[in-house]
């Protein structure tokens, strides 16, 4: 029997609704789409499959419509009575409705990169307006819809009460998704039948976003990380992205951080890896390498002779540095904290040892290091040179080293050996979570040159396994530094620390220390992101504000 | 990488000694100077085991060497080397026992006494 509901709006008059028959077994989902992404060709795909089914589908926003009126119009009660309906497929108007909903509703999402939809929405605007990507980006307008789906995003649960499908993997068909769909709502369709609707729904033909991100300058690409990164990364998209269609090599290098980024360039060839400071390092036989203590070597960087050096104790050299301080502060990280690019006085490190004369800063930074290196060299350190202050300094790349990812474990294992030599395989720390959901460490054998050329794309790990993971290492530092009485806390250099996993640091009363800075000036060379000196100099100025509470 | 292929000694080395021996650097704790030129290297005459230690024959094994040195380090109250107690008999008992050669046991090397 159909159904009749009737709802309060804000003006005080009432609508009524006409709702088809309710499912006899009372299962009710409700799905929405992210805006800009092509809502028509999906809700026309899930209109076939639930007709096929004969499940029966509600779209509230239609509903309103056709009676003359909008869904914002709703009154409260209203808004509680639709997130309660049962027994339909409804199609929600909004993320707010979306996100109202509760168990035992089940929920779906049909989203796409939010770098995406902020160029479609801009080639979708007014015609009048004569406003430009750059000003479009910076605009309160767009910024504040990017947040209100991240708000509603929030709240997607995960689990499989939750479905979320990508407009990227509706690019070569519907099949992947109505599969998915069929699956999730429990139609009673055969394969063929979900084939043969798939294929009969309009393709997507949303081009022009990945042209113009092709085409946009480094600059402007950047405003479109920064503005939409916090979508992005609640949804799973990889950030830093630079407009490459998902899932593809190009995705996954631009998925990647700045070195993995660099590794997978095409155009650079032959492929330099990250330098692991050969000539300062020495094999180990649970880090894969460390520093050597009193080593050298030159490097050309951007067209100047760059000098490296270590000291006694296997640090890189920090000038002005005391031999005994009033407190001792140790900086952990990677190329970025030793300064693989950089003149020794112009690390931030020493930087800092000029501003704190009477302290003694430690560069503990080894290139290709990440979090969970880090806090092995940390445990090692803290036993017999415990120090007043801790920081483990972040770029995004780390987020893939500590899991010791296949994608990063491929770009980074080509050209560590003479070109048909075999290279040494050592082994390489894996952080991982047991089945407690603690955190495990073990290793790998490093590096695999044999996984060239292979298609890891789809072993990708989720974004929200590697934010737990390094959280889970960021914890363990600190309370290790805790336990003997001293202070952690974490520094991010380059890209932007995750909003879930920033968060959980809150929450840890960890501190993070934002230095990222983000314009192609503070890069070394063009296609080189490591920092050059104007960037170490605001990286040391933003951490000796930080620092000043300890003085 | 399985466990068993790591190497446990270059593992005790890096994980401990290192660290340890770096720390006595920074400190300046050292066995010998072996700095630079000095006027004299004379220094009080010190015993180095605190005088003899002794094992019985019974007990004179590696287990008993390290705990009496473990002794040793608490007496003088080297922490820094004690620390090492707990690694060096994980070692010891993870080294495979190897059969002492008949042989071997019997002859002593003339190259012995060069060491002198």
């Amino acid at each position: 029997m159909a159904r009749v509901l009737k709802l309060a709006l804000l003006s005080g008059r009432d609508v009524t609704l006409d709702l088809p028959e309710p499912a006899a077994d009372g299962a009710s989902f409700i799905g929405f789409n992210t805006p800009h992404s092509g809502a028509a060709e999906f809700w026309a795909l899930v209109r076939a499959l639930c007709a096929a089914a004969a499940r029966p589908l509600f779209d509230i926003d239609a509903a309103f419509r056709a009676l003359g009126a909008a869904v914002d119009e709703l009154a409260p009660e209203g808004w509680d009575e639709l997130a309660q309906l049962k027994g339909y497929v409804a199609r929600a108007p909004n993320p707010a409705l979306w996100s109202l909903t509760a168990p035992p509703t089940r929920r779906f999402a049909f989203v796409r990169d939010p770098r995406d939809m902020a160029v479609s929405a801009y080639l979708e605007r007014g015609a009048d307006e004569a406003q430009t990507l750059a000003d479009f980006l910076s605009s309160a307008a767009t910024s504040d819809n990017l947040l209100a789906f991240y708000r509603a995003m929030l709240s997607h649960r995960r689990s499989r009460d939750d479905l979320l499908l990508r407009y990227e993997h509706a690019l070569d068909g519907w099949r992947e998704i109505a599969a998915d769909l069929v699956a999730f709502l429990d139609l009673p369709l055969s394969p063929n039948q979900t084939r043969a609707i798939a294929d009969r729904t309009p393709a997507l033909k949303d081009a022009a976003p990945n042209t113009i991100r092709r085409e946009a300058t480094i600059r402007t690409l950047i405003d479109l990380n920064g503005c939409s990164e916090t979508v992005a990364s609640v949804l799973g998209f990889a950030l830093d992205g630079l407009g490459f269609p998902a899932h593809s090599a190009l995705w996954r290098q631009a998925g990647a951080g700045p070195i993995e980024r660099a590794l997978r360039r095409p155009s650079m060839s032959p492929v330099e890896p990250e330098p692991f400071t050969p000539n300062v390092a020495d094999p180990d036989p649970v880090l894969h390498h460390r520093l050597r203590a009193n080593a050298r070597m030159e490097r050309e960087v951007g067209g100047r002779r760059i000098v490296l050096e270590t000291d006694a104790f296997g640090q890189r050299v920090t000038l002005g540095q005391p031999e005994i301080g009033e407190k001792l502060v140790q900086f952990y990280g990677c190329s970025f904290t030793f300064g693989t690019t950089s003149l020794a006085e112009e690390t931030f490190c020493s930087l800092l040892q000029a501003k704190l004369p009477r302290w003694r800063i430690e560069n503990h930074g080894v290139a290709g290091y990440s979090q969970s290196r880090n806090l092995i060299a940390l445990e090692r350190e803290s036993r017999f040179n415990p120090a007043d202050l801790v920081a483990f300094c972040w770029i995004r790349d780390h987020l893939r080293r500590n899991v010791a990812d296949i994608g990063w474990v491929q770009a980074t294992s080509q050209g560590q050996a003479a070109p048909g030599a075999k290279p040494k395989v050592g082994a390489l720390p894996r952080a991982l979570l047991d089945a407690h959901g603690a955190l495990a460490m073990t290793s790998i054998g490093y590096p695999r040159p044999d996984f060239e050329g292979l298609d890891v794309a789809q072993y990708e790990p989720s974004p929200y396994y590697l934010d737990q993971v390094c959280f889970k290492l960021f914890e363990r530092a600190d309370a290790l530094v805790r336990g003997y009485g001293g202070r952690f806390f974490v520094v991010d250099l380059h890209g932007n620390v995750p909003p879930l996993l920033a968060r959980w640091l809150e929450e840890a009363g960890i501190p993070l220390v934002r230095t990222v800075v983000r314009d192609p000036k503070y890069f070394v060379t063009p296609t080189d992101l490591h920092p050059n000196a104007l960037a170490h100099q605001v990286y040391a100025e933003k951490i000796y504000e930080y620092l000043g509470h300890f003085a | 990488m399985p466990p068993t292929e790591l190497n446990d000694s270059a593992v005790f080395y890096a994980d401990w000694m290192l660290p340890l021996s770096r720390a006595r650097l920074r400190s300046g704790t050292g066995f010998l100077r072996r700095g630079g030129d000095a006027e004299t290297f004379w220094g009080p005459v010190v015993s180095r085991t605190g005088g003899v230690g002794k094992l019985a024959p019974q007990a004179c094994d590696a287990p008993s060497l390290l705990a009496a040195l473990d002794e040793y380090w608490s007496q003088r109250g080297d922490a820094g080397l004690r620390q090492l107690s707990p690694g060096l008999l994980k070692l010891l008992r993870a080294a495979p026992a190897r059969p002492v050669d008949a042989e071997e046991q019997a002859a002593v090397a003339e190259f012995v006494y060069p060491l002198f």
